[in-house]
């Protein structure tokens, strides 16, 4: 310390102990817009169907009892299919997940990344290579009977199954191997110490341990299932379930027009009480996990091979529909040979041709992503600063667990005959890029919020103590802590929001068929080579997009203090 | 020493106030986007892939600066609920593709405008087997541009590996032998299921009619949601037989699918697939011209490759396998469209279908 | 005139009462400690003078002024945390800086007074270095210098100490009293380690669930803490519990477990009244000279404890230990600077002597009482 210290001590100086000017307080304004955008875009559309809902029930009278037993029916079905395809998933997930983190097996990154692709594909796309694979003429099928078995249909729960668990297996994967980064290492070397085989310690000790994030990534499967509308539509043959049955009755003349509001109402209800539970499974485990947890892993060499096997026979069988998506992509009719009659880049020229898609996908997407952002990041700050607000939290969350048709049914409801300005509200790609921001919050939320939860609340304290108004204090503190968080919301948004399905298909106005409609529309036609070659597409977008948002959130790197 | 900073603070506001600018102006933009050109016309139609796109290609190519948007409600009672959804502010130009009953329809309803065409060449009626095809509305609401015949398809090599016999007639496919074989497209939302169900009412008197489709229905694996898919399932095999209209099996036929199509001794009911003009279209100019187009010469020769079987004249040879006068000759009993039993029976179709689906 | 004043200050969460009738006043360029186990409620009286919580009723002034509306952002007070709270994405001078940009001030001034007192924490020539590059100790400084670079009214520190290793807290502690007193600045330091509290602050406020239990000098509160806790809170003692068998003016007799203890009267307790009695070991004095004199019975009003020696610690400049009697119990002694000095030996006999003048008691009080039983239960616990 230097001996000449010249700062002069308290009461010789009048003029330096000014107060800071810290400028305007803007956080309630946007605390304002973000909770106006959750109260007119999903509260008012679900509270129109509710209402209409009641109305039906109590003036119309005439609502016939078997249409609850039917919907009694159905809401058995999206359930059992839910109950199957999460059963499967985790019974795949789970020791794939403890063989990847524990076994050390040969690429285990590698076969992560493999794994994890279904992720950024499309959730119906699986449907069409279920198809092409299982169908009756599919190749596996022949196969099959080639080798003797009696063949099967795939339309129906059995398709539906599979392709769902094609999907959202990987999900829970990597639910489960998070929750496996953290259980400490100390806890297995206890109970190797103490005489513990492998299989018993992960039996008793460590799946118990993380029995959480199994529940989490069990539930995310089902609720994803249940919201499902995609594979019902392409595959499910006889199988109906509930989105379906919405969808149907609503764009259909002939349809019973009550149906959608009902069966929506019903849907809204069962999820609301199934968010209380959600959301408590999700404070369980996204707590940050700032230290990094020690994990043990076995070095036992016949189950490290074992695991490698398992592994790459997992990813084989999970890539496998991926890649006759793509071999289909370039071929023309492919049902009776091994591989298509005959190879053709035709499905991509006109897929790329047809720009209306590309186009309607990226502008909707480059629309709603800042605004779902946006959203997610001012609610988890008004969240974290304005606790008297919380059940703003409570119904961002709703949409994980409604499915996108009754989001979709829900606007159109409310707002289908809004006209501003002379211009239609529901015939502009507003209303799409708005329903599809609501649709996907809820994984936007998610993501931030734990990014949130690793903010250092002492820094923000002390910036205020330095006089920083609460809106400079999100800037200069909060907002640095919150990029790395920001980038991955951003890629889970893209991700999301341009493989949408469920909504678009009820809201889209004239010539704005989004991408995944594209795809849709042809595969349901039957032309699985020109839907595949746009899912193909769809999927280069998205890595596109992700490449480039890892490349900014990594050029300015946060130091890494604190 | 404060540069840096500084720099990096201003740089984070203008990044999150250009994303914000972004976000408004794309928005906007949507919306001028979409406020509709006078140069764009848009067609209601649930005509399959392939002839929407020749249809908007040899438009736009013949009318410079036009755009055409053509969408596909998803089957042609899905059609009519947009448009009458829409009918205080109609989206759509013109309403193409779906049986004339449907049209009829639709018009009773006031969804669709008159246009007067004149003489374009092609006849007000055509004869067909005993009687005459009326190939427009006498006040111009709606005009047939191709011909379609209801019937059954089948998968030969299936039939054959399940050793079915090949049905003759509707009746036929009441044989308890087919249980889980047959599949329909879904009446609730296609017009060429509905074509079928009149078929059938056409050829018997009510009661029978109903109890023939009872039986049916027991025999049917599922309806499917969507027409064109029926046909795919077929061809690949996943179920050997489909009620069906003809045209998209010749297509598959054609590309070398194992497919045939039977005509139903018991009858066959007409199915011309129509088009008119949406009341209060935005661009009713050019919805006259895309009309006028669409039973032009040039267009429904294209027509006759996808294999329509055109209703202008003289634009096939006689003995070509899609013209009318070939076709007619394999057809024992021929069933025209009656507008009103089928305004008669469409109530009824609703609930018997729904509650047959219901069942499921 | 005092800085601070809290008077009647309350704080509940819910249930719970954190802050209890609070009444304190620090005088202007104090350093104050608010020393108390871990819940007492020290660290809610800090951040409520900061204004990160509100009280749930009376006042808290600075300067005369009530501030209990005020935000933080205009308290004029500087803060540092237990875990430094250092901007972890900006230099040390851009966090040095901080506080002084947002009152505009710049250019030449700006980089002066950041300079200034980088060097008056010690961390002159660190201004470029990244937090990321800094140990603990050097990031505490640069909160510190963050903190009293504002010339704040009031300078905050929240138990700053806690996360450094026992070197570094010790040399950081002085530096911070140091520049403190340099400074003539108001402040209160928040700690539950008492040799700190001790070691720098002008005054000690012991605190203890939610409550104010005595606020005095360091040495006052040593050698006369006015209750159980506080003298088995600060510093080592020799607690236990007595009934007073004689008083008068000047020496009051007092029976602890048989042992008959004289002591200066303090407190006017009545004959048969419950006391705690309190005696630091190095007031247990070691004397072997006494063993043979008279009885039980004080020598020069000393009382003599005579018993075995349970354990020792040679701990090179003290010795420690614990001597076991049949009249009194355990008592903890300790000897300085024992090269020169007998020492008895572990296992044998061995006699004490008792000044009254070392004996501090007081009335046995419901709060006194369960620092007994808690006493008793880590005991009953241990065994």
């Amino acid at each position: 310390m230097s001996a000449t210290t010249t700062v002069p001590s308290r009461g010789t100086t009048a003029l330096e102990a000014a107060r800071p000017r810290s400028g305007v307080n803007w956080l309630p304004a946007a605390y304002f817009v973000a909770g106006a955008f959750i109260v007119l875009f999903l509260v008012v559309p679900l509270a129109t169907i509710v209402l209409e809902t009641l109305g039906l029930i109590t003036t119309s009278g005439d609502v016939p009892a078997d249409l609850y037993s039917y919907m009694l029916r159905i809401t058995w079905n999206s359930v059992q299919l839910a109950l199957l395809t999460t059963a499967v998933s985790l019974a795949i997930a789970i020791p794939l997940a403890v063989a990847i983190a524990k076994l050390r097996p040969a690429f285990a990154n590698g076969w992560t990344v493999l794994l994890t692709v279904p992720l950024i594909t499309p959730p119906f796309i699986s449907s069409f290579a279920t198809i092409l694979l299982l169908g009756r003429t599919g190749v596996l099928t022949r196969l099959w009977e080639t080798l003797g078995f009696p063949g099967f249909s795939i339309y129906g729960l059995s398709g539906l199954v599979i392709t769902q668990v094609l999907h959202l297996m990987p999900y829970a994967l990597l639910i489960i191997l998070a929750g496996l980064r953290t259980v400490p290492a100390h806890i297995e070397e206890a109970a190797m110490s103490l005489g513990g085989t492998f299989t018993g310690i992960t039996a008793k000790i460590v799946l118990p341990y993380i029995f959480p994030h199994i529940l989490m990534g069990g539930v995310l499967v089902f609720l994803t299932s249940l919201g499902d509308i995609g594979a019902p539509l392409l595959i499910g043959g006889n199988y109906r379930v509930l989105p379906v049955e919405i969808y149907s009755n609503f764009i259909s003349f002939l349809g019973d027009e009550r149906i959608p509001i009902l069966f929506s109402a019903w849907i809204v209800l069962l999820s609301s009480i199934m968010l209380i539970f959600v959301r408590h499974l999700l404070k369980k485990t996204d707590v940050a996990h700032e230290f990094r947890t020690r994990t043990y892993t076995y070095d036992l060499p016949k189950l490290r091979r074992g695991a490698t096997i398992l592994c790459a026979a997992a990813a084989l069988l999970f890539l496998l529909p991926y890649v006759a998506i793509v071999i289909s992509s370039f071929g023309t009719v492919w049902a009776t040979g091994w591989l298509p009659n005959e190879f053709t880049l035709d499905h991509y020229i006109r897929a790329l041709s047809d720009t209306r898609p590309i186009k309607s996908s990226l502008i909707v997407m480059s629309g709603a992503m800042p605004l779902t952002l946006f959203v997610s990041v001012f609610l988890g700050q008004m969240n974290r600063s304005v606790p008297r607000l919380a059940v703003f939290d409570y119904l961002s969350l709703l949409p994980f667990v409604i499915p996108g048709v009754v989001i979709g049914f829900g606007l159109t409801r409310a707002y289908g005959t809004l006209v501003i300005g002379g211009i239609d509200f529901a015939a502009t790609a507003l209303i799409l890029i708005v329903a599809l921001a609501v649709r996907r919050l809820a994984h936007v939320v998610r993501v931030i919020s734990a990014g949130f939860a690793r903010v250092d609340r002492s820094l923000e304290e002390a910036a205020w103590s330095l006089g920083a108004s609460e809106s400079k204090t999100f800037t200069d503190v909060v907002l640095p802590q919150l990029r790395p968080t920001i980038f991955a919301g951003a890629v889970i948004a893209l991700i999301k929001l341009i493989t949408e399905l469920g909504t678009t298909l009820i809201l889209y106005p004239p010539g704005w068929d989004t991408m995944p409609v594209y795809i849709y529309y042809y595969v349901s036609e039957g032309q699985i080579g020109r839907g595949a070659a746009m899912g193909i597409l769809l999927i280069v977008v998205v890595a596109i997009g992700t490449a480039i948002s890892n490349r900014l959130s990594g050029q300015k790197g946060v130091a890494a203090g604190g | 020493m404060h540069n840096d900073e500084e720099v990096v603070l201003s740089m984070r506001r203008n990044v999150v106030a250009l994303l914000c600018a972004l976000t408004l102006l794309l928005t906007t933009v949507s919306g001028v986007v979409f406020a509709q050109a006078s140069n764009e016309l848009v067609v209601y139609s649930t005509i399959f892939a392939g002839y929407a796109e020749a249809m908007k290609r040899e438009f736009e190519a013949r009318n410079p600066g036009v755009t055409v948007h053509v969408i596909n409600p998803g089957g042609t009672e899905a059609m009519l609920a947009r448009l009458m959804a829409e009918r205080n502010n109609p989206r759509a130009d013109v309403m193409h593709s779906g049986g004339s009953t449907e049209y009829a329809f639709a018009k009773a309803q006031g969804l669709l405008a008159p246009v007067e065409l004149g003489d374009i060449g092609i006849p007000e009626k055509l004869p067909l087997g005993d009687s005459f095809l009326p190939t427009r509305d006498e006040e111009g609401y709606y005009y047939s541009w191709a011909v379609l015949f209801s019937g059954i398809m089948v998968n030969t090599d299936r039939m054959q590996r399940l050793g079915l016999p090949m049905p003759t007639s509707y009746a036929d496919l009441a044989d308890p032998i087919y249980k889980g074989h047959i599949i329909s497209p879904n009446p609730l939302r296609s017009s060429t299921a509905v074509t079928n169900v009149l078929a059938v009412h056409q050829a018997y008197d009510r009661e029978a009619a109903w109890e023939l489709w009872d039986k049916i229905n027991d025999n049917i694996g599922f309806y499917v949601d969507s027409t064109s898919n029926t046909y795919t399932l077929v061809a690949r095999g996943e179920y050997p037989i489909a009620i069906v209209v003809n045209r998209p099996v010749y297509e598959l036929q054609a590309q070398g699918w194992p497919v045939e199509f039977i005509i139903p001794s018991d009858g066959t009911m007409v199915q011309d697939n129509a088009m008119g003009m949406v009341n209060g279209a935005r661009n009713p100019e050019l919805a006259k011209k895309f009309i006028e187009f669409i039973l032009s010469e040039e267009m429904q020769r294209i027509g006759a490759e996808f294999l329509y079987s055109p209703i202008r004249p003289g634009v096939l040879p006689d003995d070509s396998f899609v013209s009318l006068e070939n076709l007619k000759d394999d057809i024992q009993t021929l069933l025209l469209p009656d507008p009103e039993l089928a305004e008669e029976l469409r109530p009824e179709i609703q609930a018997k279908f729904e509650s047959y689906i219901r069942r499921r | 005139m005092a800085d601070i004043r809290l008077k009647q200050v309350v704080k509940r969460f819910g249930e719970v009462t954190a802050v209890d009738n609070l009444n304190l006043e620090v005088g202007a360029g104090e350093l104050i400690s608010l020393l108390g186990p871990s819940g007492c409620g020290k660290t809610t009286v800090l951040r409520m003078l900061a204004g990160f919580e509100r009280p749930t009723s009376g006042t808290l002034e600075i300067g005369g002024k009530v501030i209990n509306d005020v935000p933080p952002q205009q308290r004029e007070i500087g803060i540092v945390f237990q875990d430094y709270a250092v901007f972890p994405t900006m230099s040390v001078e851009d966090n040095v800086a901080y506080g002084l940009r947002l009152r505009r001030v710049t250019g030449g001034e700006l980089r002066r007074r950041v300079d200034e007192t980088l060097d008056l924490v010690g961390l002159n020539g660190y201004q470029k270095r990244m937090p990321n590059q800094l140990s603990g100790g050097q990031l505490q400084r640069v909160a510190l210098a963050r903190a009293l670079v504002i010339r704040p009214r009031v300078l905050l520190l929240d138990e700053p100490l806690s996360n450094l290793d026992a070197a570094l807290r010790l040399s950081i502690r002085k530096e911070i009293r140091k520049i403190q007193q340099e400074l003539g600045m108001t402040t209160v330091f928040v700690t539950h380690d008492q040799e700190e509290a001790m070691s720098i602050s002008d005054r000690v406020a012991v605190m203890r669930t939610a409550q104010l239990v005595q606020v005095d000098t360091p040495m006052v509160i040593y050698e006369q803490p006015r209750s159980a806790f506080v003298a088995n809170f600060v510093g080592r003692t020799t607690l236990k519990q007595g009934k007073v068998t004689a008083a008068d003016k000047e020496l009051t007799r007092i029976d602890v477990d048989g042992l008959e203890l004289l002591a200066k009267t303090k407190e006017e307790v009545p004959v048969g009244g419950h006391v705690w009695v309190s005696v630091r070991p190095q007031h247990v004095q070691y004397a072997p000279e006494s063993a043979d004199a008279g009885g039980a019975a004080a020598m020069n009003g000393a009382a003599k404890l005579q018993g075995v020696v349970d354990y020792l610690e040679p701990l090179g400049a003290v010795v420690r230990g614990e001597v076991c009697s049949e009249r009194g119990g355990h008592f903890l002694f300790e000897i300085a600077d024992p090269l020169s000095r007998p020492v008895p030996e572990t296992g044998g006999q061995a006699t004490f002597v008792i000044r009254p003048e070392h004996v501090v008691y007081g009335r046995m009080t419901k709060a006194d009482e369960a620092v007994f039983a808690k006493e008793a239960e880590e005991t009953a616990q241990a065994s």
